[in-house]
């Protein structure tokens, strides 16, 4: 399935899943707001920046990824590519949650997301894997527990940690 | 070919560029992942059958006459 002629509206629909019963759920339920349709939203916030990527904006280019004009292989943009991976996984997993309520993810896919990174601390995948278990329609909130081992790996997310 | 910029190829676009060096058009891959999820998911969190099967219906599909 490619994209339809309808792309290109991404906050409006975002808006649809925030304001919508389980978007409030979900929301209400984790340390930082996942479908809030503005920066502190972890999906709006990522969305924002691959739109600097894909617009190539000021510190978004390959250049800027390789510090070097040809394609070559870099580490550490290797990685960044990896952890951007990691999380569109964690996302696209809650948002086919919610629309598949009977959809349960894989063994490989939770131990993918313990995988070990610099910039992807053991866990967060699994957090948002374990809030995703704890929300059924119709539940008002996950558990404590399942709240507290949830880390998202926004910064405004970490500070909210921190404090 | 090396750099994958449209958006119907998704996982095969996302490897190619990210081991050839295009590391931007990888990333830029993700941001239609999440467009096309949410565009999807909108209608089941209305309860909205009808609405989905239009909006499936009317996604390219890929190798299509119009991808």
């Amino acid at each position: 399935m490619g994209s339809g002629p309808d792309r290109g509206r991404f906050s409006p629909r975002l808006k649809i899943v925030a304001d919508s019963a389980t978007g409030q759920q979900i929301d209400a339920a984790a340390l930082t707001p996942v479908f809030a349709n503005d920066p502190s939203g972890w999906m709006k916030n990522r969305y924002r920046t691959r739109c600097a990527f894909t617009h190539a904006r000021a510190g978004h280019t390959n250049g800027s990824l390789r510090n070097s004009n040809g394609p070559i292989y870099v580490p550490s943009a290797v990685e960044k590519v990896e952890t951007e991976f990691r999380e569109t996984l964690a996302l696209v997993y809650l948002l086919l949650r919610i629309g598949w309520p009977g959809y349960s993810v894989g063994l490989v896919i939770r131990r993918a997301g313990t995988a070990k990174s610099p910039r992807w601390r053991p866990g967060q995948v699994v957090g948002l894997l374990r809030l995703t278990d704890a929300y059924e329609p119709g539940c008002s909130k996950a558990s404590a527990e399942t709240r507290r081992k949830i880390a998202y790996p926004l910064s405004a997310s970490r500070d909210h940690a921190r404090r | 070919m090396a750099i994958e910029t449209t958006t119907y190829h998704l996982p095969v676009g996302l490897m190619r560029n990210a081991v050839q060096g295009y590391y931007r058009q990888a990333i830029s891959n993700l941001r239609v992942v999440l467009e096309l999820m949410t565009s999807a998911v909108r209608f089941a969190v209305a309860g909205a059958a009808a609405g989905f099967a239009a909006w499936e219906a009317d996604q390219i599909e890929v190798g299509s006459r119009r991808d």
